[in-house]
């Protein structure tokens, strides 16, 4: 079995987890006490009449067989056709896509995985290499800690601090309020602005994610570095930092790729904090105001895409790792 | 048996001493331990020196700062709960000694001042009986002065419902009666005054005398849309302040008062102030690590165990079994996991135990799919062969064979999911879906956001820290614990 072979199992199995999450998704708000309360609760009232609770039986389907409800709704799954929210009365998929909540979440995550993988790595090749320094010790001990902080403390932290104390950055929100009636400033000031308002969801964020990738290189470079071929290495006379970045960082650092996909679900439950502190319009404090107000169609999307999201990851690192270590493909 | 019952504790006891040296010796893990104790030392305490809910308990102002405060430049106009006088309520016939008595000198003859018990009719005290024989007009005046020794005003303060009852007063001859402050001998603030006209009748304000009530705020002199709060405006410097009643007989007469006191909330409290209630900042902290250790470890364990058992009989077994159970793990993997407990506690409803029992059950897939790599590699080797071959069945030999193998594994998963559990719980709460009627870290900080107060640094701060010592206690422990028990972290000496 060649590499095709390896990805096609691969896809099969991400159909299948899918299925299983358009299943579950529907178990779940089975159990809502959503329309079917509202439903109940017509149906409870002694003035409601017949024909009123039939209108609204037929507005929510409620009225045809459980299969075919599961199919309208499988079927709505697959064309991202969700419904209204119950709040902005516009389509789910337009909130989401539409109003760049999609982009500012992307960004937000992206831009904070990205940050925090070249951190964990750099910092934890340096002190691999000096294990048992105070420099170890330290780095250690600080990424421990910031695993130990609540993420959204850190962002009020921050905020505290660097907002309200010294007043670097805004408080929170994803863009100046006025760009909505005074219009976006040109390029160069709009760039500087939206990062001014990025950096301290950023910051959040990469801390909330670096201290893993940090230990996980440390510990995979400790192993690499006792490895026979290592010694070689440096019998040969190469100089450490070729060792170092040459032959161990290269080996070390595979499995900083599968652990960055199955961290993507934590690092969305992070996002999902962080934009709820910043008040950061993107597709976690979407979620969040849904839950809040019992937004099903729209908690019924997100969980949805959520989990799309995190098997798209997973996918894509179980390509990356196949063409990276050819063992996987032959196993 | 029984000895041998006897040396299997004395070798458990010697194994876990051993244990414990070697784990202490290492430095996180010792920190760590020393941090575990002080944590459970603050869960067990707190019902001690705060029995109930602090949350109920009004101790001082609203927002009132750290006590300590007041010794830096910052906390030069912070003030303290002050009470002034000591038996407001006259329950005993010592209070009359507290006030003093001011009446014109010629006229002392016809006056007596006396302590009267509580009457059924009357309010459940005791009260100050004054009697004016005289047949004009005397005024008398009950006050008590004290000093006011802060820099800044009171958060707010309370007079007592004042109580009085005149006998013998009538239209034609009222008893008037006024209630006052007076800030050293400059301003006099009346509170209350109104002319008594009927006999035998127990009186009081019909307005709440606490200075944020609005008619309050007008009896004492203060427009309604005024900024400056009445407790600034009285309390603007300090002075000698004086609290009194006055009462004028118009013929003869007897009156009988009480309730007559004054309570000021500070602007600063205890170790770590109050929260938007006025409760104990403290109180609630300590009580807060109770509900996080208590969910941190519940929960870790729950998850801890589904994963040994899911991973135990995965590993173990091969074929379908095996395969069932680790794409279920691997299904229950892509599910976000904090958007799936958002969601699924909306519909099950905001309790401890459902918040338990989701993080719980939401825990177990990473150890489950360690455990069963492990036990893989296990099974293959020649000692459980021989117990295979010895005849040992599935059951015996995960027990007593595979299990003590693993068992360090599970140690230190369990310290590291530990402070997830916590640190889940503590965004669930923060994020509005934590159990209200319990006081977890993650709630006070929660209520703080609420309240629109996270300016307030003595309400966010320590929670924060809470958490942040608890979850490091776990994640220290159990860093420490794999750094000894994983053999590729083990350094070569």
């Amino acid at each position: 079995m060649g590499l095709r072979g390896y990805i096609l199992k691969r896809f099969a199995y991400t159909i299948f987890l899918v299925l299983f999450v358009i299943i579950v998704n529907w178990l779940i708000f089975q159990a809502m006490p959503g329309v079917q309360g509202a439903i109940a609760a017509l149906q409870g009232n002694p003035r409601s009449t017949p024909k009123q609770y039939q209108f609204y039986q037929d507005i929510y389907g409620l009225n045809k067989p459980p299969l075919d409800r599961f199919i309208t709704y499988f079927w709505s799954m697959l064309t991202f056709s969700f419904g209204n929210s119950y709040q902005t009365q516009h389509p789910v998929i337009n909130d989401v896509a539409h109003t760049g909540r999609l982009f500012n979440t992307l960004l937000l995550v992206g831009a904070s995985t990205v940050l925090a993988i070249l951190l964990g790595l750099v910092i934890g090749v340096i002190v691999s290499a000096r294990r048992g320094s105070s420099v170890d010790s330290f780095s250690v001990t600080a990424s421990l800690t910031t695993f130990s902080l609540p993420t959204f403390w850190m962002g009020i932290m921050l905020i505290t601090f660097f907002a309200t104390v010294l007043n670097w950055f805004p408080q929170g929100n994803t863009v100046p309020f006025d760009w909505g009636s005074n219009g976006i400033p040109p390029w160069p000031q709009y760039l500087l602005t939206r990062l001014q308002y990025l950096t301290l969801p950023l910051v959040t964020l990469t801390l909330f994610q670096y201290g893993g990738y940090l230990l996980l290189t440390r510990a995979t470079m400790l192993e690499t570095l006792s490895e026979d071929y290592i010694t070689t290495a440096r019998a040969k006379g190469l100089k450490e930092r070729a060792v170092l970045y040459k032959h161990a960082l290269k080996n070390a650092s595979l499995p900083i790729v599968t652990a960055s996909a199955l961290a993507f679900g934590t690092v969305l439950g992070g996002a999902i904090i962080t934009e709820t502190v910043f008040n950061w319009d993107g597709l976690g404090l979407y979620l969040f105001n849904a839950i809040q107000n019992k937004d099903f169609p729209v908690m019924q999307a997100m969980f949805y895409i959520l989990a799309l999201s995190v098997i798209a990851a997973n996918f894509l690192s179980d390509l990356i790792y196949g063409i990276l270590d050819p063992r996987i493909r032959y196993e | 048996m029984k000895a041998s019952g006897e040396t299997n504790l004395r070798f458990n006891l010697r194994r876990t001493y051993k244990f414990l040296k070697v784990l202490l010796s290492n430095r996180m893990a010792a920190l760590g331990v020393i941090m575990l104790i002080i944590a459970i030392g603050a869960a067990l305490v707190a019902p001690v020196l705060y029995p109930g809910n602090p949350q109920l308990v009004k101790v001082s102002g609203d927002f009132a700062q750290p006590g300590w405060v007041a010794y830096f430049p910052d906390g030069y106009y912070l003030s303290n709960n002050m009470v002034v006088v000591s038996d407001p309520s006259f329950a005993n016939p010592s209070a009359l000694q507290e006030w003093s008595y001011n009446y014109p000198q010629a006229q002392g003859a016809f006056l007596s001042f006396a302590w009267s018990p509580s009457t059924p009719v009357g309010p459940p005290s005791g009260s100050l009986q004054i009697t004016s024989n005289a047949s004009s007009s005397l005024g008398v005046t009950v006050s008590k002065v004290f000093h006011y020794p802060y820099h800044g005003p009171p958060s707010k303060f309370q007079l007592r419902a004042f109580q009085i009852d005149a006998q013998g007063a009538s239209v034609n001859q009222p008893v008037q009666v006024s209630l006052f402050l007076t800030r050293g001998t400059e301003k006099t603030y009346t509170f209350w005054s109104t002319n008594v006209t009927n006999s035998n009748q127990w009186i009081s304000p019909r307005y709440l005398l606490d200075s944020d009530a609005d008619q309050f705020k007008l009896a004492g002199g203060l427009q309604p849309g005024e900024p400056l709060s009445l407790s600034a405006a009285i309390f603007s410097q300090v002075n000698d302040y004086t609290l009194g009643v006055s009462i004028h007989f118009s013929g003869p007469g007897r009156v009988n008062l009480t309730n007559l006191g004054l309570v000021a909330d500070g602007t600063s409290f205890g170790l770590l102030g109050t929260d938007s209630q006025g409760s104990d900042l403290f109180a609630e902290v300590l009580h807060g690590a109770r509900i996080s250790l208590f969910v941190g470890l519940v929960s870790a364990f729950l998850g801890i165990s589904l994963g040994l058992i899911v991973g135990l009989i995965a590993g173990y077994k091969t074929g379908l079994t095996d395969e069932a159970l680790m794409r279920f793990t691997d299904m229950m993997l892509v599910l976000p996991a904090l958007p799936l407990l958002l969601v699924l506690i909306t519909v099950l409803g905001q309790n401890i135990f459902n918040i338990i029992i989701l993080i719980g059950f939401l825990g177990w897939m990473g150890f489950a799919r360690v455990i069963r790599s492990q036990v893989l590699s296990l099974k293959v080797r020649p000692f459980i062969e021989a117990a295979r071959a010895a005849g040992a069945g599935t059951g015996r030999i995960l027990k007593v064979h595979i299990f003590p193998n693993v068992v360090s594994l599970t140690y230190v998963n369990l310290a590291l999911a530990v402070p997830a559990a916590i640190l889940t719980e503590a965004a669930l709460s923060f994020l509005g879906l934590g159990d209200p009627t319990l006081i977890s870290w993650g709630q006070i900080i929660s209520n703080a956001q609420a309240a629109n107060a996270l300016k307030d640094w003595w309400w966010i701060i320590p929670p924060g820290i809470g958490i942040a010592f608890v979850s490091l206690t776990f994640v220290l422990i159990g860093y420490a614990l794999d750094e000894m028990f994983n053999p590729r972290l083990r350094r070569r000496r």
